[in-house]
């Protein structure tokens, strides 16, 4: 038997529209369960409802208003301090989606929120780009067994143990490594003070009441799988430009992981991306330039924020795309048949003098034709164009997967 | 895509502000019988074998959940009996196990004297487990109607283990309270939905479970056992000799029962007690050292 499965991957540095192309086809598919493939709280995916409810989501999946089900694969980074505040900013626009999470994913504690925050200050002017919610701190934790916090440990009665363990053993360790000696007022009574665990293991049995453990090798009972990547392949571990990264395979290769644990045995993956490309944080941006002409850039959900600056703008790089789609598309898929398409997204910012590069020449093009140019170039079939922020201004191909 | 709203000052909002006043809303803890739960409403639970458990073995841990175990029925189904579960699926004492969660409480005083999970294959049960009602009540009547759980195994479980390869699955009550003398007719009917000639006695009940599981009981020593153990015991050990253990620190259940589980399965109880690290060690040794110097083979 087989068992399809969509995907939903940002081709460049993130801010695509993944958000929006999940929610299209989440609402192209009833019963569905958005899969968090990789990342965790600090990606940001912008959903606008068809009334007009907008939201950013964190850690629940951008299908929800579109009715589908959420669930964190045992590459997600759970982040209990933060999911119940998202959980109560949705429901208060009326949805309530039913969670549930692979007892694998890593748990993110407080001190991994402040060792980043640590880290980040200390770096001054040369920061990464991190988000300071301590996802790559978490992951960096998590290779050591002693220190490990994983999903199905919150149950565990010896919980408070772990956590002061990794309090007293854990951080020194890790700050000495980073050559931190002394942390900013603010952190250091945070780490110090005994509250700060008690809050966290609230959040912990608060969390565990709103997901429900479930084996990523189940996830077709939940429903039609869309796994929804984070970021880019322009931030992958592996290929994108270090130290400038996220810690985690933001492309194929963690969906073809779980695939083959719950048995599906075909994806399609639509590879998502503006009409130009974005950056936001630090890092190699090619052909950055001040300001874009030719495109009307509207981005509420990228306010800047102390930890990350402002959005950074460029033309799109059809070289850079084709590269980053190309090599994503090149990962061995252990037997999983993987078709692949592209999404072209923000047309509607883009007017008359609109250009897009390619190995350094530029292209200008006409919006209105712009999207299927940009697939023909990339050498993907075009499977989606977005003109505006909801899922109505998203036209899907008719040789699209869907 | 990024989002930055934790900042370093925010770290002092977050200390200050407390979980149950800002979300308990969001939190399901269950304030009534979930009717999923309710074997007045479910035919059986089934327990069958499949690609991925060729092998099953029904597993009931039926744990009292009455006010006289306080903070420790809390403990046991947030946190204990999940870790127990865990525990099992990954030791795997038995093939393939299926385990399922049944909260206890007393036929005489309660709502809900009894609440069953499915039978499940994964950690998926964690959230049924935590699903269930904690009603608290119980009566100052000296027990609890563990023979429900009995009850449960004996007419609402269906288990290919026994009736396709003839093996008999585990069955678990634990608490701190003497047994009450089985079920009376209407509490039968009452809690099971159907409408029994007569009442059954304790051993009655024991007995019908005993056909198709290994059964045993693990008194806490907590609450009402903590102050009359000797009531608890002289109203346990009759039922079921040899086969009742008294648990001295209750964080350590999901090590006494995995223990329990493999010396009935055949391995030296010494073996198995030294396989905990530390303080488990000595807990489990103690529970199950006060046995005859021998193995404890199924009776059966």
């Amino acid at each position: 038997m087989s068992t399809r499965a969509q995907a939903v991957i940002g081709a460049l540095y993130g801010d695509e529209g993944k958000g929006l192309m999940v929610d299209r086809l989440a609402a192209a598919a009833p019963g569905a369960v958005v899969v968090r493939s990789n990342g965790g709280a600090q990606a940001g995916h912008t959903v606008v409802g068809p009334a007009g409810r907008r939201h950013v989501f964190h850690h629940i999946g951008s299908g929800s208003f579109a009715g589908a089900a959420t669930h964190f694969s045992r590459f997600f980074v759970a982040h209990p301090m933060l999911l119940l505040d998202e959980s109560a900013a949705l429901s208060q626009l009326g949805v309530k989606p039913e969670i549930s999470s692979d007892p694998r994913a890593p748990v993110t504690t407080p001190f991994d929120v402040i060792i980043n925050q640590a880290l980040e200050l200390a770096r001054g002017a040369a920061r990464h780009g991190s988000c300071g919610l301590g996802f790559g701190e978490t992951i960096e934790r998590n290779l050591h067994p002693e220190f490990a916090l994983s999903t199905k440990d919150l149950f565990r009665p010896d919980l408070h143990t772990r956590l002061v363990f990794i309090r007293d053993a854990w951080v020194p360790i890790r700050l000495a490594a980073l050559g931190i000696t002394a942390l900013p007022a603010e952190l250091a009574t945070a780490l110090a003070d005994d509250t700060t665990i008690a809050r966290f293991e609230a959040d912990c049995a608060a969390y565990l009441d709103r997901v429900t453990l479930w084996p990523d090798r189940r996830l077709c009972e939940r429903g039609t799988v869309i796994f929804e990547a984070a970021q880019g392949l322009g931030l992958d571990q592996d290929r994108g430009a270090f130290p400038h990264v996220t810690r985690s395979n933001t492309g194929l290769a963690n969906m073809l992981a779980i695939a083959a644990e719950a048995g599906i045995t075909e994806l399609d993956a639509t590879y998502a991306t503006r009409c130009y490309t974005t950056r936001h944080g630090a890092g190699p941006l090619k052909g950055e330039v001040p300001a874009l002409p030719g495109v009307n850039v509207v981005d509420p959900t990228n306010a800047p924020n102390e930890w990350q600056g402002r959005l950074r703008l460029a033309p799109l790089d059809l070289g850079l795309l084709r590269e980053a789609t190309t090599r994503d598309l090149s990962l061995d898929r252990g037997g999983i048949a993987v078709r692949a398409g592209l999404a072209v997204t923000c047309l509607d910012q883009a007017e008359d003098g609109f250009a897009v590069t390619d190995c350094g020449e530029v292209m200008p093009l006409d919006p209105a034709k712009a999207a299927s140019e940009i697939a023909d170039l990339v050498g993907l079939p075009l499977w989606a164009e977005s003109w505006g922020p909801r899922r109505g201004d998203v036209r899907l191909r008719v040789d699209a997967a869907a | 895509m990024g989002m930055g709203r934790f900042s370093t000052t925010d770290w002092a909002a977050y200390n200050a502000r407390h979980v149950d006043g800002r979300s308990r809303s969001e939190v399901f803890g269950a304030t009534g019988i979930d009717p999923r739960f309710d074997p007045a409403r479910f035919a059986t639970r089934e327990s069958r074998d499949s690609a991925y458990n060729p092998q099953s073995t029904p597993i009931i841990l039926a744990s009292d959940v009455t006010g006289s175990m306080g903070m420790i029925a809390h403990e046991l189904m947030r946190g204990g009996l999940i870790t127990l579960t865990s525990e099992i699926y990954d030791r795997r004492p038995v093939s393939d196990p299926h385990i399922m969660v049944a909260a206890v409480g007393d036929a005489y005083t309660d709502t809900a004297p009894l609440q069953a999970t499915q039978f499940e294959a994964d950690i998926s049960l964690a959230s049924q487990i935590r699903a269930l009602w904690l009603e608290g009540n119980g009566g100052g009547n000296d027990g609890e109607s563990y023979s429900a759980a009995h009850l449960l195994a004996a007419l609402k479980t269906s288990t290919d283990a026994f009736e396709r390869r003839g093996r008999k699955g585990y069955l678990f009550t634990i608490g701190d309270e003497p047994v009450h003398n089985g079920l009376a007719a209407d509490q039968i009917a009452r809690i099971f939905g159907i409408e029994p000639p007569r009442g059954l006695s304790a051993r009655e009940c024991l007995a019908m479970a005993q056909r198709s599981y290994e059964v045993f009981h693990i008194v806490i020593r907590e609450g009402y056992a903590a102050a009359r153990l000797d009531r608890v015991l002289a109203s346990w050990q009759p039922l079921l000799p040899g086969r009742a253990f008294v648990l001295d620190d209750h964080r350590r259940i999901a090590e006494l029962v995995v223990s329990i589980i493999e010396i009935t399965e055949g391995r030296d109880a010494g073996d198995v007690a030294a396989s905990w690290s530390g303080a488990a060690a000595a807990v489990v040794a103690k529970a199950i050292g006060e046995r005859p110097k021998r193995r404890l083979l199924p009776f059966f």
